[in-house]
């Protein structure tokens, strides 16, 4: 036995190790979810649970998104105007022209993924700023709304509405499947595949990464136009809820969004955080509002124990993270 | 002996893991211009820093005029007459040349306006003292070049009350015609009853202006010489007379037939290089600071905009466009600044290992656990990388580890070239002792090693055969059998002849 140290690759338990990374966040939500059930024991009727779910399936699903670009240090201001426009064109290729739905579905995602191609596009092969192109296509997609719509509502088939509005085994409403499918998915990659690995080299260290031969114009186009594409995963499923294209859908979503993401962890730093953090950010956000409204507190009033609470994540993550410095 | 402007006795500095200034002494006479010279790293910009209120020291006095000081900050060292010029320029690009040399003291008639017109006049006023009349007080200074830059950093200077100006390496990106400029205003100055001290690496310069020469290496005081009396053999002798410690060591390469031929590589900071590697070579690039040694390889790699006629390797012409395509020919760069070029801090050390073979060990989503596992363990034990387990991050390494890393994360892609800038880097002497090791292991395998490095002992002990660069250029080629100090200083700071 020469060596004294043998350095091995330790088998890490993920469970165990998601626990680890969380545990903060995790006690908020159970002492929350104590709380509020004291106080109005419908609270915990499963039935509750799931419309909490379903309340977050789009912040959960944009968020998945948002995670990718902050951990390579960007951020995407357009998914809102990008649920908003392809939920509107969606109801448009339903209604006025009259495409069955799997076709109007096709081309409600091709909208949308090409918003995000074409904001990757700009941050991979220009030094722009991700805030500024982003906010930009934010406006764009906006107005787009406005220009499908005329300002109007599209109605569409009531059939449509099964998409978002159904349920499997008359238990599980239908867009929990999807957040749920999206999350396997970004989790595989995000923590898994080769490209995963490259977000997380882009967002630790940019000059590294390039320095090891990363195609980092490739990553960040691939990034933004994920994220696009999961907005327009979103737009069809507003659609689909209120069975209208209305051009007001998705306002200011992409910041219910970013908040999931901080509220998970994920480092406004870039280079760190899990898709499975975001999930549970997501899912506290769903928490408080559903148990404040549960509890008749105004929805003014909501909001601002939203800001408060997200600042109190990100101030103590930051708190955390300097003592971990000091080190 | 006329009167003292300065005096810093027993100054001490350490730094973890190193010992930056070991009991300097340094005087400097009212009213003289003062070159302090010595290698990257003898302790030079320390030794400012400390004068200026930067660092505090951790032993030692400091006189002014006579009389003990306490630089506490930057404020109480300009408070008593000190003025520094640093290397990098400190202004704000945005503001106009009024502005910056009056920022933080901005003139004022009532309390909360700033005097603009009063400004623009004591600027105008500065400008012509100097002799550059040329420049409008409010031209923002980003339209400036670099030497008109500097000479708005002189009239910051020249608004207060100075007694003593530090200028370190003001002239490291001048053309000549304005280094003549800057020397007319120095001599100027010291008309005026200025003291200066003066940091560079050209000799011509400092034998053409200065009065007294101070010496340090090593973080060590050497000697102080008036320059008159002092030969140029002899100045060279005190910057690099030292003894060779016995940490190298004992060389054992045994280079084969040719491996990277480069021919005529230019880029900005570049100028026509060309050099041979052979296999099994270890192949030094020396050079003083800004000698354009890193931005060679950055060059030859394609991180920065280059030309090359042609790379030859393995008899085989071969183009590189940027960093991807020079690692799929085998040529990798262990960067300078392996904290913000080489890692991953926030990652694994498995993680920064895997990097560049992440097509080799996932397939889809599927992790090759066991190809992953070994190849880590591998080159982890063969490195003797010390850390609790290959899952801590890497930002709790220590230093050597750290650069090891480095190491690994390249050996992995089985290189032909290895390209190693400056490896030791702020590494206490025995983890340099490792990575000395090291290299010796590498080259075993047949892999060509390029060591770049600013400590000559370095390059004298481990290379074969040693390229020196000056200003972009390669202006010498030395065998291993020739190599000595003096040739190797000769090359690298130009003859005053020249």
């Amino acid at each position: 036995m020469s060596e004294a140290k043998a350095v091995s690759v330790k088998k890490t338990n993920p469970v165990k190790q998601y626990l680890n990374n969380n545990i903060g966040m995790l006690i908020g939500l159970i002492a929350m979810c104590i709380i509020i059930s004291i106080l109005q024991p419908n609270f915990l009727q499963v039935k509750n649970l799931f419309n909490i779910m379903r309340s977050i399936s789009i912040t959960g699903i944009i968020g998945f998104g948002m995670t990718l670009c902050i951990i390579i240090n960007g951020i995407d201001l357009s998914q809102g105007s990008v649920i908003g426009f392809t939920s509107c064109f969606c109801a448009w290729l339903l209604s006025s022209v009259g495409l069955p739905f799997w076709a109007a579905i096709l081309g409600a995602l091709a909208a949308g993924s090409l918003f995000g191609v074409f904001n990757g596009a700009l941050l991979a092969n220009t030094s722009l700023p991700p805030f500024v192109v982003t906010l930009a296509t934010q406006l764009i997609g906006r107005g787009g709304c406005y220009v499908i719509t005329r300002g109007n509502m599209i109605n569409v088939d009531p059939a449509f509405g099964q998409l978002g509005n159904g349920y499997l085994f008359n238990v599980i409403p239908l867009p929990v499947i999807y957040l749920l499918v999206i999350f396997v998915v970004m989790f595989l990659l995000l923590g898994k595949s080769k490209f995963g690995r490259c977000v997380y080299a882009i967002g630790g260290n940019r000059e590294a990464a390039r320095f090891t031969g990363i195609k980092i114009r490739k990553v960040t186009w691939i990034v933004y136009s994920i994220s696009g594409f999961l907005a327009a995963v979103c737009g069809i499923i507003s659609c689909s809820r209120i069975t209208t294209g209305q051009p007001t859908t998705g306002n200011a979503m992409e910041f219910d969004a970013v908040a999931a993401c901080y509220l998970g962890g994920i480092s406004y730093l870039g280079g760190e955080g899990r898709i499975g953090s975001t999930l549970l950010g997501a899912i506290v956000l769903g928490v408080l509002a559903n148990g404040m409204s549960m509890l008749q507190v105004p929805w003014y009033v909501q909001n601002i124990t939203k800001g408060c609470i997200i600042l109190a994540a990100v101030f103590f993550d930051v708190m955390r993270k300097e003592k971990g410095k000091s080190k | 002996m006329s009167e003292l402007a300065l005096r810093m006795v027993g100054v001490n500095k350490v730094f973890p893991g190193v010992k930056a200034l070991d009991d300097i002494h340094f005087e400097v006479e009212k009213g003289e211009i003062h070159a302090l010279i010595g290698e990257n790293g003898a302790g030079k910009s320390t030794l400012i820093k400390i004068l200026a209120g930067i660092y505090q020291p951790d032993g030692g006095e400091i006189f002014i005029d006579g009389k003990p000081v306490k630089m506490d900050n930057v404020i109480t060292a300009r408070a008593h007459g000190i003025s520094v010029i640093h290397q990098e320029l400190s202004l704000a690009k945005n503001m106009t040349v009024a502005e910056n040399i009056f920022m933080g003291k901005f003139p004022s008639k009532s309390k909360y306006f700033v005097d603009d017109s009063g400004m623009m006049e004591e600027t105008a006023k500065l400008l012509k003292l100097i002799g550059m009349d040329e420049l409008q007080p409010d031209t923002p200074v980003s339209r400036l070049s670099v030497a008109q830059q500097q000479m708005v950093e002189i009239c910051r200077s020249l608004s207060e009350e100075i007694k003593i100006l530090v200028m370190d390496e003001p002239t490291a990106s001048l053309a000549t015609a304005e280094v003549e400029r800057l020397m007319d205003i120095m001599r100027m100055l010291k008309k005026k009853g200025v003291t200066i001290i003066f940091i560079s690496h050209k000799l011509n310069e400092i034998f053409e202006i200065c009065d007294r020469i101070t010496v340090m290496r090593d973080g060590q005081y050497i000697g102080t010489r008036v320059t008159k009396e002092l030969p140029y053999e002899e100045l060279i002798n005190m910057m690099v007379g030292r003894d060779i410690q016995n940490v190298y060591p004992p060389h054992k390469t045994n280079p084969g037939e040719m491996l990277l031929e480069a021919n005529h590589i230019n880029s900005d900071r570049v100028f026509d290089a060309s050099f041979k590697l052979r296999k099994g070579e270890v192949l030094g690039f020396y050079g003083l600071m800004g000698a354009g040694r890193s931005e060679l390889m950055r060059a030859l790699l394609g991180i920065d905009k280059s030309t090359k006629e042609s790379v030859i390797l393995d008899g085989k012409k071969i183009v590189i466009n940027n960093p991807t395509e020079a690692t799929q020919e085998g040529i990798v760069l262990a960067p300078e600044d392996r904290k913000y070029e080489g890692l991953i801090l926030k990652q694994t050390v498995g993680f920064n290992i895997t990097l560049p073979i992440l097509s080799r060990i996932i397939k889809g989503i599927k992790l090759d656990k066991k190809l992953n596992d070994e190849t880590i363990e591998n080159i982890g034990k063969r490195l003797r990388i010390k850390t609790p387990s290959y899952d801590a991050k890497v930002v709790n390494l220590s230093g050597g580890n750290q650069q090891k890393v480095v190491l690994a994360k390249w050996l992995v892609t089985n290189p032909k070239v290895l390209i190693l800038d400056e490896p030791t880097r702020g590494i206490d002497v025995g983890a340099k002792q490792e990575i000395y090791k090291l290299i010796y292991e590498i080259v075993e395998m047949g892999v060509g090693v390029i060591l770049i490095s600013s400590e000559m002992p370095e390059v004298m002990n481990l290379c074969d055969r040693i390229y020196v660069l000056r200003e972009g250029k390669i202006t010498g080629e030395i065998a291993r059998d020739e190599i000595t100090e003096q040739t190797i200083m000769q090359y690298a700071i130009g003859g005053i002849e020249s």
